[in-house]
């Protein structure tokens, strides 16, 4: 019988997923646990497996479309098996299943009777260019358009619009670098898109460009960046801080470090960093403070079963926060190691799901900044965000003798409907203690 | 005896002037013009002529010779013509017409000022400051302001230490123009286009040339493959040409001078000659700016630049033969109109890569880009196309079947390196190739151009098509080569 291959809920506040990439296509035998498709949500992707050995009856949503999660995205069908109809209807752009639909099974290319399919970036590229879309040969799955239909349909003659404004070396570069004309402004006489153009949007010259390009212009928000703004801008408005913050002496804690750091290069080919302290430490400080570790569900006030400490990352253009799982649990050199990894894949944007929605406690570091100290907003639905900024010397009295030490400063933002500010004093308290006293701190495991 | 302190001028409103350019060349008017379209107030300070050595000793006049020659040389060669055996050129009818041509093209210069209301002044100009120069006139010096300067001072006759030029046996190149009387033979020091187009001139007028280079080859910027062949041409049409070889001095013998030489092997001959002419590599104009005072940086003997013709110092513009980057009047003026769209607010960048070289040699010679060797020397991926001129319809009816248009252009991206043209009309050809590399145009594109038939632009297209190993009217090819071919 058919099985439904289904986008699973990846948290809470996922509500959509991008498909990046169908890894079989429909007729394709597929194994039970075989990879099936790729998906992406605020810049992590994942891979779906195939819940089912058989073969891929149909796929319901073309890549680049946007899918809610809990939809059906294909069916695994055993061999001879029919697809039943009513999943045909369930494609994106589908029309309602009461009205008479175009037959499902519309093939390749051929053009539809019935409303044009075409995924949403078509839909905005067509109706930009003003393109009538049942003009535009699909090459979709199930005759939906694509982009690149719509783009191909442009630089056609037969469209018998103005060939688009781009030189032929320009043309052969973007294919050849795979970047997308639209967009890209043309520096060329009237706006002709020339080599350079297509060279400076697929490389770094972007960066700087694109900073002096900005003033003026209207920037639509990345997906990435439409997710920091709503769940900031939540965690703000609905959870109440309150802000505390502490000094740290850094001076026991970098002594550790630097006793055991040959040590770990050559056990765990890391070098640990202030970071896994404060990672591990935190996670042992709510081990005695679980309300640190705990979100707000109405009433009711959900403590997490697990203590996964995110550390938030700084991308070219967001912010993301993997988590480590079970910090309380884990000995500071696997911390390090995972902390190199997820920062590694991070940066490449290679992070899974679940790496990023796993978090139940938040570390963020400005030290290498000339920071001294700084507030965060709480990573909703978490209840605790740790800040640290630079270490400084700081002068201070001993025996009537002036001695320097090195301090950090510490701040932690909490959720004053769960924490109130002498829990949150008393958590940074213990946090404090274990930081300063480290060889101490780590033989109570 | 009191000097009375120099009088500031400042234009007739009173206000500095937005440009000034010195020198009235093909960089600095074209400079001027440009400046003037775009709304600024210009002033010229030329000490010479209009249209500088381009128009007065350079480019123009040469041509009125070889125009005037070229016939000449047709019906000689020719079979068809009868009686001309008694046919000769009147020099002096000859350098009466280029004059007139000359002071035709001045005039126009000067109309075209006048129409953008430039303001000239004749007279040597010098920096007081980075936004003041003087200019003496009749022992007067008169000082002007303004916000940006040009300088577009160009450059002067080539010389040589071991001859000195004295304009009598021993010429400059603008002392051959006005000649009085068409030598019996002529020693040219100097392979580059200067000397190799005096050469082909002379020689067409019956004198027997000597060409004495001191580098390897004769016009050594330009294509290997396109050297050989010319100097083949050269060499069969009668002139000798000796490569490698440094002039050591010179002493007048009689009526002729008397050069002694040595080659690269060390050993060492005389030639003797009625005239001797210097064409070696001309000479920056910059004695008497007083650049230093403004503290401008050289690039040797010549201003230093960048990309926007920006010198060091702050609003002040180099353009022409004075930066000596391409030394050429199309380079000039192309540098004149970047320096002032620059100064007006544009933000240019020149690209040397598409802008062509030219000789006016019989045949002529025309390029833009790289020659193959700089693309094997860059390992680039790239194949070379070719047409012969002998293969073109056009070419053979006109008489004019010497020559090749070699294509050189990227393998995979089909980007077109760079064009060499040997053949009548290459300066003339070599303009659609520098628009399809200016529109980023593949090699396809220029092969693929419906061309009227019988033209010489259709060599281009057959070149473009042989490198797709496609060339309609050459005999088939066996198998596609890459890299050189």
């Amino acid at each position: 019988m058919a099985t439904e291959v289904i986008i699973p809920a990846l948290g809470v506040v996922v509500e959509t997923v991008k498909i990046l990439k169908w890894l079989k296509s429909e007729g394709d035998r597929v194994k039970e646990g075989e990879p099936l498709l790729e998906i992406e949500s605020e810049k992590v992707t994942t891979e779906i497996t195939s819940p089912a050995s058989g073969i891929v009856g149909c796929i319901l949503y073309p890549e680049g479309a946007e899918v809610p999660v809990t939809k059906v995205a294909a069916v695994i069908v055993t061999e001879g098996e029919v697809v039943p109809e009513s999943y045909r209807q369930q494609g994106e752009e589908a029309p309602p299943p009461s009205t008479p639909t175009a037959a499902p099974s519309v093939l390749l290319g051929e053009r539809a009777s019935g409303p044009v399919k075409a995924v949403p970036a078509a839909r905005k590229l067509a109706e930009k260019s003003a393109v009538d879309l049942s003009l535009v040969t699909p090459t979709g799955p199930h005759g939906t358009i694509m982009k690149k239909d719509v783009e191909a349909y442009l630089a056609s003659a037969v469209s018998g619009r103005r060939p688009q404004r781009i030189s032929t070396l320009a043309r052969k570069e973007a294919e050849k670098l795979g970047v997308s004309l639209e967009g890209i402004q043309g520096t060329g006489t009237r706006g002709r898109v020339m080599k350079a153009d297509i060279l400076e949007a697929a490389g770094e010259a972007k960066v700087i460009s694109k900073r002096e390009g900005l003033f003026g212009k209207v920037i639509p928000m990345d997906k990435m960046r439409q997710v920091i703004a709503r769940r900031m801008s939540e965690s703000a408005f609905t959870a109440p801080h309150i802000y505390l913050f502490t000094d740290l002496n850094m001076e026991k804690m970098l002594i550790v470090r630097g006793i055991i750091l040959e040590d770990f290069e050559r056990q765990f080919n890391v070098r640990p960093s202030v970071n896994d302290f404060l990672i591990k430490a935190v996670a042992l400080a709510i081990r005695e403070y679980p309300l640190l570790n705990a979100t707000v569900r109405g009433d009711e006030i959900h403590v997490h079963p697990e203590i996964n400490v995110g550390l938030a990352v700084a991308l070219d253009d967001g912010l993301i926060v993997p988590a480590i799982p079970r910090a309380d649990e884990l000995g500071l050199g696997t911390i390090a190691q995972m902390r190199v990894d997820l920062v590694d894949r991070a940066k490449k944007e290679k992070l899974k799901i679940e790496e990023v929605q796993r978090g139940t406690f938040t570390v963020s570091s400005l030290a290498n900044f000339d920071i001294t100290f700084f507030t965060a907003i709480l990573n909703p639905p978490q209840s605790g965000i740790l800040t640290v900024g630079k270490t400084q010397d700081q002068l201070y009295l001993e025996g009537g003798q002036v001695k320097t030490r090195k301090v950090a400063n510490c701040g932690l933002s909490v959720d004053h409907r769960i924490v109130d500010g002498a829990v949150g004093a008393a958590f940074l308290q213990s946090l404090k203690v274990k930081l300063e006293n480290p060889s101490y701190a780590f033989l109570q495991l | 005896m009191t000097i009375s302190p120099p009088k500031t001028s400042t234009g007739s409103t009173g206000s500095p002037y937005d440009i000034a350019v010195i020198g009235a060349g093909p960089g600095g008017y074209v400079a001027a013009i440009r400046a003037a379209q775009m709304g600024a107030r210009v002033l010229v300070i030329e000490r010479d002529e209009l249209g500088g050595t381009c128009l007065n000793w350079g480019c123009i006049p040469t041509k009125v010779f070889l125009s005037d020659v070229k016939p000449l040389r047709r019906i000689k060669i020719s079979s068809v013509y009868e009686g001309k055996e008694g046919l000769s050129l009147n020099l002096k009818k000859m350098v009466n017409r280029k004059n007139e041509v000359v002071s035709t093209m001045a005039d126009g210069i000067a109309t075209l000022f006048k129409s953008n209301h430039i303001h000239c002044v004749r007279g040597g100009a010098s920096f007081l400051g980075s936004k003041t120069i003087g200019v003496v006139q009749d022992g007067k010096q008169e000082t002007y302001a303004a916000n940006s300067i040009i300088i577009a001072t160009g450059s002067t006759a080539g010389t040589i230490p071991p001859l000195s030029i004295d304009g009598k046996k021993v010429l400059s190149t603008n002392d051959i123009l006005n000649i009085p009387k068409i030598p019996r033979d002529l020693v040219i020091v100097g392979g580059g286009a200067i000397g190799i187009q005096f050469a082909t001139i002379f020689k067409a007028l019956g004198t027997k040339v000597t060409v004495v280079e001191m580098l390897p080859h004769i016009l050594a910027t330009e294509d290997d493959e396109v050297i050989r062949r010319l100097q083949r041409v050269l060499e069969g049409d009668g002139i000798t040409i000796l490569t490698a070889t440094e002039v050591l001095g010179g002493r007048p013998k009689g009526n002729k001078v008397e050069i002694e030489f040595q080659e690269k092997s060390g050993e060492k001959g005389e030639l003797r000659a009625e005239k001797v002419l210097i064409a070696t590599e001309r000479t920056p104009c910059t004695e008497g700016l007083d650049l230093e005072i403004i503290g401008c940086g050289m690039d040797g003997p010549f201003i230093g630049v960048n990309a926007k013709m920006e010198t060091n110092v702050d609003g002040v513009y180099a353009v022409g033969d004075v930066i000596g980057k391409m030394m050429f009047a199309h380079a000039a003026s192309a540098e004149g109109v970047i320096a002032a769209e620059n100064i007006m607010g544009k933000s240019r960048d020149i690209d040397y890569r598409r802008v062509p070289t030219c000789a006016y040699t019989l045949p002529e010679i025309a390029s833009v880009g790289m020659r193959e060797r700089e693309a094997r020397e860059n390992r680039l991926d790239f194949r070379v196309g070719r047409f012969p001129y002998r293969a073109s319809g056009k070419a053979v009816a006109m008489g004019e079947p010497e020559g090749f248009v070699k294509v050189i252009a990227g393998t995979e991206s089909g980007e077109i390196l760079g064009v060499h043209i040997l053949g009548e009309n290459a300066t003339d050809l070599i303009g659609e190739c520098v628009l399809a590399m200016n529109l980023e145009a593949a090699i396809e594109d220029l092969a693929e151009v419906v061309k009227a038939h019988p033209t010489f632009s259709e060599t281009i297209a057959e070149a473009a098509l042989d490198w797709s190993r496609i060339s309609i009217h050459q005999p088939r090819k066996k198998i596609p080569r890459r890299g050189t071919s």
